[in-house]
């Protein structure tokens, strides 16, 4: 939902949590972020109808993405401990990094093909699935946006999201950047959730701008959105 | 149509129009409604079946957009199918209003499949396809059902929709035949009004019009349209006021000119005549009478004597002339009385007060009323005017005093006329006495002359008589002596002698015999000579009538035959012999018979002379009767004879006819004085101008006691 060049915002929220928790989510966080950046900087390349095998496989976007993992925390995903929870679920994004890209192969190698729908915001979403998927019972992510700017039904918010976007993130006064946390009974379990807002790029705009209603390049009507507006919300739930 | 004024005829016009056409538009309203209720049904149907196959659409969208999301999960798949679902429901609640328990079926069925479907999706949402795609299944069959609902009422309501329409259809299609048909008529019916109407108000226009054109030419004649209860009535009416007026106008300044040419000719001539012949043409004229006659009064008969008469019949005329009208008859007298005119409405009317010869012979001529105006001066009644009318009925005030008027010309003309005749016989008088006083002075010169020749005649006459005596006696003796002479002389000496001896003595005996009967006539002559210019002796004796007129007649052929020896007559004597001795004085009535054979002897030389009649033969016959008492003696003769005026002074003295010298105007005066007031007779004249003349004389045989009873009388 949202393209590289996003600001990423490691604010904690105003509640006093486990410093764990916390990292774990904004970790997990920026190495969607970063896969998805890369994707956003090779979407003319994807888009290219003229190349074939583009060489973007599963792990050259792991590696690219690391490396701004890297660059922007100064810790490498691989150097997590594997053991540790945080360790564990770094391991879960980057395999589901490799699954997605291992999985679209003939779609993005395509020749012949321009526009094929493989665009950040999809790769972000096909990411949170296979990450759920792979990290099954201890921690879920999904990016969400306000329920009238949601345009795969899998992404609409859940109630809590929706009460946080609602009343929170799109409050005039809320910091903006700043994330919001909370522990929620979840599914009869006590949940650390985590939401990070993000807004509207240019790059974004040419899908989610103006004029209103005007088909974008997938055939979807814009939204008529303005830059800096929230567009998105990365949820992200931790499961002790 | 002419009994309703023009507004009225307009506003039935405008109403049976306007009645015509709300009838067609309350039936094509009415038609309408029927048809629109129709079409509405049909529209509604229509919007039923509409709303129906809309429900089907957004249903089927619904479905599509739903499948599409099991499909895509994208968001805008969910919201179209929300938004078909939305128009989904409102084409049902439209639908419901028709149809509610398809409808409500219609729902069930919906909600089965909406329930179904959404499921499905959450479970595709949830990555349960296997599940979705169950439920998805169970889904379809409701959303089969809803489809199988809406088409049976689609299919249902276009049944309708096909049988209102094919109402609405029939009911236009009536409406129209019958709209045509109403529509035809009133546009039939309005257009015979409309001509009825336009063609009353337009024809009779059209004539007012032209007798407005032709009073404008001035044609008071111009026949105006008869006036009928309407505008253009009250138009006609006024424009025969306005003619009546013009005419009225014309016909008062024609009297005005009548009169006027009256009154110019009564001032401008005394010709009387001329004058009431104007007065009485113009009177008939004005008055519109068919005749008219001017009488005049006489004052000492009192009566109305028809004067002159304008367009009355010959016959009539006559008639009237000789009827006069006795004052205080008929209605001239009594317009006479009381000076203003009067009149009979009816003449056959037998209790009016006309004079009833006169009345019944206007009546019979085919008049039947009668207006009379009297002509007066001040309180003289001159006479009268009236005019009379083949109609009966009163006169109008209009037409009296204008014959009043002419009546005033009429009196104006015969005092004029009456007058200038005074004035006029004032004169004549005055040069017919200046005429007999130089005539009397004539005849006086005349008279003396005659009384001197009569007593030189006297002188001569008895000194002829001496030797006259001596001729006759010795006449007489010589006869004796020739008689003694035959006596005394013998035989004589030889026949032849002897015959012419006998034959000298005849001749002197013959001659003898002539010179006696002629001195007896110079004897004759000469005693009546005596006895004419002899003064009246007064002598009165019995006379022989029949010897004094033989001895008149003999002298006064003489004295005629003296004067003119050319004049001869026939002189025819039927004396009658029984006439017996009249007691007169013969000289006197022997002058009244030489008197009388004197004119009878010029009046028939003068028309032997003068009459230019080469056949004419001069007589005089003198006839003597004896008539008791009375004797009668008449000399006629066929001279010239005498006029009417002539004859009425013909015993007036020193009235003659004859030439200055040849008469003295004194005969018949005398004679009128001896047979009347000498002898107690009487003396009467009558004569036909260019005929005859004869002189009736009777005389009483004893004149003392008539001219007693004469002079008693």
């Amino acid at each position: 939902m949202l393209a590289a060049g996003m600001v990423p915002s490691f604010a904690f929220a105003e509640h006093t949590l486990p410093a764990s928790d916390i990292i774990i989510a904004q970790s997990l966080a920026e190495m969607l972020r970063d896969a998805r950046t890369v994707i956003s900087n090779n979407e003319d390349l994807i888009n290219n109808p003229a190349i074939g095998d583009k060489h973007l496989s599963g792990s050259k976007v792991l590696n690219d993405a690391a490396q701004l993992y890297k660059k922007d925390t100064g810790v490498a995903p691989d150097a997590i401990d594997p053991a540790s929870y945080q360790g564990r679920l770094m391991r879960a994004m980057m395999a589901a990094i490799v699954q997605v890209m291992d999985e679209n192969q003939v779609t993005i190698n395509e020749k012949g093909a321009g526009f094929k729908g493989f665009i950040p915001a999809v790769f972000g979403r096909l990411v949170s699935e296979a990450f759920n998927g792979l990290a099954k019972g201890e921690a879920a992510i999904k990016v969400t946006a306000p329920p009238d700017l949601v345009r795969n039904r899998k992404a609409l918010p859940d109630p809590w999201e929706t009460e946080v976007i609602e009343t929170k993130l799109l409050s005039p006064d809320w910091p903006r950047g700043q994330p919001y946390s909370a522990m929620v009974d979840t599914d009869g379990r006590q949940a650390f959730r985590f939401a990070i807002p993000e807004y509207y790029t240019a790059s974004c705009l040419a899908c989610h701008g103006k004029p209103k209603g005007a088909l974008d390049i997938t055939g979807y009507p814009k939204e008529g959105r303005k830059l800096g507006d929230l567009g998105g919300v990365m949820s992200i739930t931790l499961f002790h | 149509m002419t009994r309703l004024t023009i507004r009225t005829r307009l506003i039935v016009l405008s109403s049976v129009l306007l009645l015509a056409l709300v009838g067609t538009n309350s039936y094509l309203n009415h038609k309408l409604a029927e048809n629109s209720a129709g079409m509405v049904r049909a529209a509604e149907l229509l919007g039923v079946i509409e709303a129906a196959n809309s429900a089907q659409i957004a249903f089927g969208e619904m479905r599509y957009w739903m499948t599409d999301l099991a499909v895509s999960m994208l968001m805008l798949s969910e919201r179209n199918a929300q938004a078909a679902q939305n128009r989904m429901e409102q084409e049902l609640d439209l639908l419901a209003l028709r149809r509610p328990r398809a409808v409500a079926a219609v729902r069930r069925e919906l909600k089965l499949y909406h329930q179904l479907a959404h499921q499905a999706v959450d479970e595709y949402t949830n990555d349960h396809r296997v599940i979705g795609n169950s439920l998805l299944a169970r889904a379809s069959e409701h959303s089969v059902e809803v489809d199988r609902l809406l088409t049976a009422i689609v299919a249902e309501q276009t049944r309708e929709a096909i049988a209102s329409r094919e109402h609405v259809v029939k009911v236009a299609k009536s409406a129209t035949r019958v709209s045509r048909i109403v529509v035809s008529l009133a546009v039939l019916i309005g257009a015979f009004l409309t001509f009825l109407v336009l063609r009353s108000i337009a024809v009779p226009l059209r004539r007012l019009v032209m007798a407005m054109r032709g009073l404008d030419a001035g044609d008071v004649t111009v026949k105006i349209p008869a006036a009928g209860p309407d505008e253009i009535g009250a138009m006609a009416r006024t424009l025969a006021a306005f003619r009546n007026t013009l005419e009225e106008l014309r016909r008062t300044l024609a009297q005005f000119e009548a009169l006027r040419a009256v009154g110019r000719a009564v001032g401008s001539t005394l010709d009387l005549e001329a004058v009431l012949g104007l007065v009485v043409a113009r009177a008939v004229e004005f008055s519109q009478a068919s005749a008219g006659v001017v009488y005049e009064y006489d004052e000492a008969a009192r009566e109305f004597r028809f004067r002159m008469s304008h367009g009355a019949e010959p016959g009539l005329a006559d008639d009237l002339k000789a009827r006069p009208i006795r004052f205080g008859e008929g209605a001239l007298s009594r317009a006479a009385m009381s000076t203003t005119p009067a009149q009979i409405a009816d003449l056959n009317d037998p209790h009016g007060v006309g004079v009833p010869i006169l009345a019944s012979v206007l009546a019979k001529l085919g008049y039947r009323s009668l207006l009379a105006a009297p002509l007066m001066h001040e309180q003289t009644i001159l006479g009268g005017l009236i005019v009379v009318r083949r109609e009966a009925g009163r006169f109008s005030d209009e037409t009296v005093q204008l014959v009043e008027a002419f009546a005033i010309q009429s009196a104006l003309a015969v005092r004029n006329a009456k007058l200038f005749e005074e004035q006029r016989q004032r004169e004549r008088d005055l040069r017919a006495a200046h005429d007999q006083l130089k005539a009397a002075q004539a005849n006086l010169i005349q008279a003396e002359k005659m009384a001197s020749l009569g007593q030189l005649t006297a002188g001569i006459a008895h000194e002829i008589k001496n030797p006259l005596n001596f001729v006759n006696n010795f006449a007489e003796l010589s006869h004796e002596l020739l008689d003694e002479l035959k006596g005394v002389i013998g035989p004589p000496a030889d026949p032849q002698s002897g015959e012419e001896r006998d034959e000298l003595i005849g001749t002197l005996d013959a001659n003898l015999a002539k010179i006696a009967e002629h001195g007896r006539r110079a004897d004759g002559i000469v005693k009546s000579m005596l006895l004419h210019s002899r003064g009246d002796s007064g002598e009165r004796r019995q006379s022989d009538l029949n010897a004094l007129i033989e001895d008149a007649l003999n002298l006064a052929f003489h004295g005629a035959r003296a004067q003119d020896q050319s004049f001869n007559v026939t002189l025819e004597r039927e004396l009658d012999p029984g006439l017996g001795p009249v007691e007169t004085v013969p000289q006197d009535i022997t002058r009244v018979f030489l008197n009388l054979f004197a004119n009878a002897f010029y009046a028939v030389n003068k028309r032997r002379r003068e009459g230019g009649e080469p056949e004419f033969a001069p007589m005089v016959k003198v006839v003597t009767r004896n008539r008791g008492e009375m004797a009668e003696i008449r000399v006629r003769d066929n001279g010239i004879g005498m006029p009417s005026e002539v004859r009425d002074k013909a015993f007036t003295p020193f009235f003659t006819t004859k030439p200055t010298g040849e008469g003295t105007g004194l005969g018949l005066s005398i004679s009128y004085d001896i047979v009347v007031q000498e002898h107690g007779g009487t003396i009467a004249v009558d004569s036909e101008p260019g005929q005859f003349t004869e002189f009736t004389i009777c005389l009483p045989r004893h004149p003392v006691a008539a001219a007693m009873a004469v002079a008693s009388a």
